[in-house]
Formats: C-alpha cells, sequence, structure tokens
C-alpha cells in the first residue's frame, strides 16, 4: 500500500467531517435556538402521542431522540418508518384528539418524496406536523404546519451524512427540551444545563477526536477485507448500531447487519465463519441493558470476531482483545448518538478509500438507471394519499 | 448607615413559600443598626416577597391554591415561554417582589406578627433575596 492511499484513508470524507464536528452542532445550535416559534404552549400540551419519522439517516435521528422526548413530554412516542406513517398505519390513528398525534417529519434536504408524503397524509387525517429541515422553502418545510429549521453552515461537505446527522439531531433534543420545559417536567434551570451540555460533550469528545482518528485508521486497516460487519446498540444506541451500518453500505458498499443486544444473542450470533464478520457494540454504561450488552461482547470474543467496541466505560470491563473507543462520559444518557458514530463513521470512510470504491457507486455503471441518479428512488417518487 | 447582603435560597416547586425571616433578623443583626427600616427585595420577575401569618402553616397553603385560582398556569399566554413561567410574572406583578420593615432596637419591630416569605411562581430554581437595612446604629 502506497503512502498515498494511506493518506487518502486517514484524511476520508467522514475522518474530515468529525474533525469539525463540533463546530456544526454549534452552529445549529446557535440557530434553533429554544426553539420558541416551533410550536405554541396550546399545540405542546395538546399532543398526547408524538411520531417522529424519516428516511435512512433522519429515520435514525428519529431512533436516537425518541427517548429524550419520552422523558421530556411524559407521552407515548414512537420512531416510525416512513413507509410506515405514509401508506400503512390507519387514518384513524391520526387526529383522534386535537393536535394528535405530533406527526415530526425529518429530513435535511426537505426534498425526500416519503417524507412530504408522510407529513400530508398526517395533516390531512388531523394531526398536527413538523418539519425539522434546513430548508425552510423545501416541499417536506412546506407540507408541514410548523417547521424548525437546522441552518447548517454553508460551503462543507456533508456527504456522506455525519455532521447533517448531527444537526438533525440537535434540532431534535433542542425541541423536545422546550417541550420538556413548557410542560414543566424540567426546570428553566435544568433546561439551561442540558441545553448547555449538549455542546459542552460535543467539545469534550472533540478534544479526544484527533485520538479516535488515529485508532479508526488502524481499524480500517485490519477490517478492509473482513466479510461483514455487524452492528449491535440498545435503545437510543440501536440508531447508532443503524447508522454505522448505513455508513458501510454508502461509503464502500460492504455487507452489513444491524440489531439490538437480545436478538443478536437469537439471530446474528449464527451467522457463518465469525472470524471474517466484524463487529461493533456499542456499550454505554448509563444503558439499563449495558449487562446484557457485555455478555453480548462475550459471546462476540468468545466467537473470535474483530470486535470494536464503542463506549464511555472503563476498557477494563471489555475483554481485551476488543478495540475499544472510549467516549467521555456525557452528562445526560441521551447525548450519547451525537459523538459515538464518529468512531466507525472514520473506519467506514477509511475502508472506502483504501477499497478504491467510489462513494455511493457513483461511478460504477451498475448504478446507474435510466432517469438517472437517486431521483426516482428518493426524490421523485410519486406521492400517494391511501 | 447602609448596609446590604445578598443570600442565596433554592426552591423545590411553584407557589413555594420560603420563611426568610430568619435571613432578615441576621442582616439586622450584622448591620449593628437599632432603628430604621429593612427593605427585602428578590430581584427575579417570577419570584415575590410577601407578609402574612407564620403561625397557621395551612394560611400557606391556601395562599399557593389561591394563587394559582387567580393566575393559573395556562396555555394562552401571549408570552409564550412556558405557562408557569407567564402566570409567574402575572404573580410577581400582582404581589410584588419587595417589602419595607420597620426596625426597632436591633430587630423586626412585628418580628412576633408577621411572617415574611420569599414566594417562588416558577420554580425549582436558586433564587437571591437582597436584604438592605438602613438606619442608625
Amino acid at each position: 500500500m502506497n503512502d498515498e492511499l494511506r493518506a487518502r484513508a486517514f484524511d476520508s470524507r467522514l475522518a474530515r467531517q468529525a474533525m469539525i464536528a463540533v463546530d456544526v452542532i454549534q452552529a445549529v445550535f446557535d440557530h434553533v435556538g429554544e426553539c420558541w416559534e416551533a410550536l405554541s404552549m396550546e399545540e405542546i400540551f395538546n399532543t398526547r402521542e408524538i411520531i417522529l419519522t424519516g428516511c435512512g439517516d433522519s429515520y435514525c435521528a428519529a431512533v436516537a431522540t425518541q427517548p429524550l422526548f419520552e422523558k421530556m413530554t411524559r407521552v407515548k412516542v414512537r420512531a416510525m418508518p416512513c413507509i410506515e406513517v405514509s401508506r400503512c398505519m390507519a387514518k384513524s390513528r391520526f387526529g383522534y384528539r386535537p393536535n394528535t398525534p405530533l406527526v415530526i417529519g425529518i429530513s435535511v434536504t426537505g426534498t425526500v418524496s416519503r417524507v412530504e408524503e408522510a407529513i400530508k397524509r398526517a395533516a390531512i387525517n388531523g394531526a398536527n406536523t413538523l418539519a425539522v429541515t434546513d430548508d425552510p422553502d423545501s416541499p417536506v418545510a412546506r407540507s408541514a404546519a410548523h417547521t424548525v429549521c437546522l441552518g447548517l453552515p454553508k460551503g462543507l461537505d456533508y456527504s456522506p451524512g455525519a455532521n447533517s446527522y448531527n444537526g438533525s439531531l440537535v434540532a431534535l433534543m433542542a425541541l423536545a427540551l422546550r417541550m420538556g420545559r413548557v410542560k414543566n417536567n424540567i426546570s428553566e434551570e435544568e433546561l439551561f444545563a442540558m441545553r448547555d451540555a449538549i455542546p459542552a460533550y460535543a467539545a469534550a469528545c472533540q478534544a479526544k477526536m484527533k485520538e479516535y482518528r488515529e485508532k479508526a485508521f488502524q481499524v480500517s486497516l485490519r477490517w478492509k477485507d473482513l466479510r461483514a460487519v455487524d452492528f449491535i446498540g440498545d435503545y437510543g444506541d440501536y440508531a447508532t448500531a443503524f447508522f454505522g451500518s448505513a455508513k458501510v453500505l454508502e461509503t464502500y458498499g460492504g455487507y452489513t447487519t444491524y440489531d439490538d443486544s437480545e436478538d443478536w444473542c437469537h439471530i446474528n450470533f449464527f451467522i457463518q465463519d465469525p472470524r471474517t464478520v466484524g463487529r461493533v457494540v456499542i456499550a454505554n454504561q448509563q444503558s439499563p441493558s449495558f449487562g446484557r450488552i457485555r455478555e453480548t461482547i462475550r459471546a462476540i470474543s468468545l466467537l473470535e470476531s474483530p470486535c470494536m467496541v464503542v463506549t464511555d466505560a472503563d476498557p477494563a470491563l471489555f475483554p481485551p482483545e476488543c478495540t475499544v473507543f472510549t467516549f467521555p462520559k456525557p452528562e445526560y444518557f441521551w447525548l450519547a448518538p451525537l459523538m459515538e458514530h464518529f468512531a466507525f463513521d472514520m473506519v467506514a470512510g477509511g475502508i472506502e478509500m483504501l477499497l478504491e470504491i467510489p462513494q455511493f457507486r457513483s461511478d460504477l455503471a451498475d448504478f446507474h438507471q435510466e432517469n438517472t441518479e437517486d431521483e426516482v428512488r428518493i426524490r421523485s417518487s410519486k406521492i400517494e394519499m391511501v | 448607615m447602609y448596609f446590604r447582603k445578598t443570600y442565596p435560597l433554592v426552591t423545590t416547586k411553584s407557589n413555594d413559600g420560603i420563611d426568610i425571616k430568619a435571613i432578615i433578623l441576621d442582616a439586622i443583626r450584622e448591620s449593628g443598626i437599632q432603628n430604621g427600616l429593612a427593605a427585602v427585595e428578590i430581584g427575579h420577575s417570577t419570584a415575590g416577597i410577601m407578609t402574612t401569618t407564620d403561625h397557621c402553616p395551612e394560611v400557606q397553603q391556601d395562599l399557593a391554591a389561591e394563587l394559582d385560582r387567580l393566575v393559573p398556569p395556562r396555555v394562552n399566554f401571549i408570552h409564550q415561554e412556558t405557562p408557569e413561567d407567564a402566570s409567574g410574572h402575572i404573580k410577581c406583578a400582582l404581589f410584588g417582589n419587595t417589602v419595607t420593615l420597620i426596625v426597632e432596637n436591633g430587630t423586626l419591630l412585628s418580628k412576633d406578627k408577621l411572617g415574611i416569605f420569599m414566594m417562588e411562581y416558577d420554580g425549582p430554581r436558586h433564587r437571591k433575596v437582597n436584604v438592605a437595612v438602613l438606619g442608625e446604629q
């Protein structure tokens, strides 16, 4: 392997995004503010159920912030795939009470047809709707009754999505905290402490990012020829598992899967030839399932799968053969998904460069379909009201 | 002579009434002033100062309930921060956040008759009460 290739792998697009993550988080944090304008107090009090929805990374953002919305609002909160909200969910489950459910559609570009469709379907059936997007004039924003605009800094490379994902997370966190404060489930001082913890946690992680980058590069070198990568995470960290899996596909198009720790023991444990499958486990100590996660890691270790652990716990708690990325312990459990994904993002970015596979297969003929690009798949998909 | 001291307080909930007579007496004692006035002020707009009896705790309960009946937290205030905050501003404006008390012989003239309470309208949170004593030693 020549030096130029190594340098490119070390300085992948995802690694570059990781190195400026804190700046993007601060910019979005400053832009979304306290979300005062997003929903009136009446709407927040009338909301008895929240549905968070989106596609791809945006669905991950929904899953990652569901626990915070539950904690803040104390109402039923579900993260649902967009196709379920737009096509499958019974109409009678919209608008059964005023402003309920509140359907929050997430799309950074605001051009994803299925998110637009989900919001429109929810609205015409009596739900309240809110778009979380970077473009307040986009079709998704125009479809919704309310919008929270991310305000991502212009001129940066957001592909594959990592900092744009963080933008959605920060906006959703700010919105959840606003709802918790209005409902008096947190005091003003708690609100300020929680809000300030968002950029503070990002900064604490950023301080270690050079160390993670070097470690991630070493994992890229060891894992580039593995047959597949298998991700494991629970609750909010399930989003990080899902997100990591998405980065494998977006960067170098490898085989990948993701699961929670319990189901993994029932299903993915049986993947053939485990020594050729990399396992990435999100193991945060504040997770109620931390004990089960550790059992899972022990099982992985016995299978002799290469294992990468992303954690805020003492590395000594894991088998010595695991490669452990130790992140600072967040002040609040719901902050962890904001930064932990960068550990594997940088591994995936490195492998993409090492294998010299074009991101999103942009140079490969197999992936060029008639009517071009991703328009038909994502942005020009026919909107239907069912 | 003028003497001022700031006392931090921690409230536990909205409409919490915290008896602050002891800290006012502490300020008077520390000032050394024998005769004059003690001004008590809370520098917040969602908390207040009230005087009422401190002999009957149930009066505090009635007061808290009555405050919420008069200015309940509700969603249709024009000020859309939170219902508690918006109603807290109104309560504070209606019922005040200062009291002036007479000091005689190095203590409060009505020490045995009046209770002095800091009222929290948007808690829990950390508050500061200022006590200024003016007079002659």
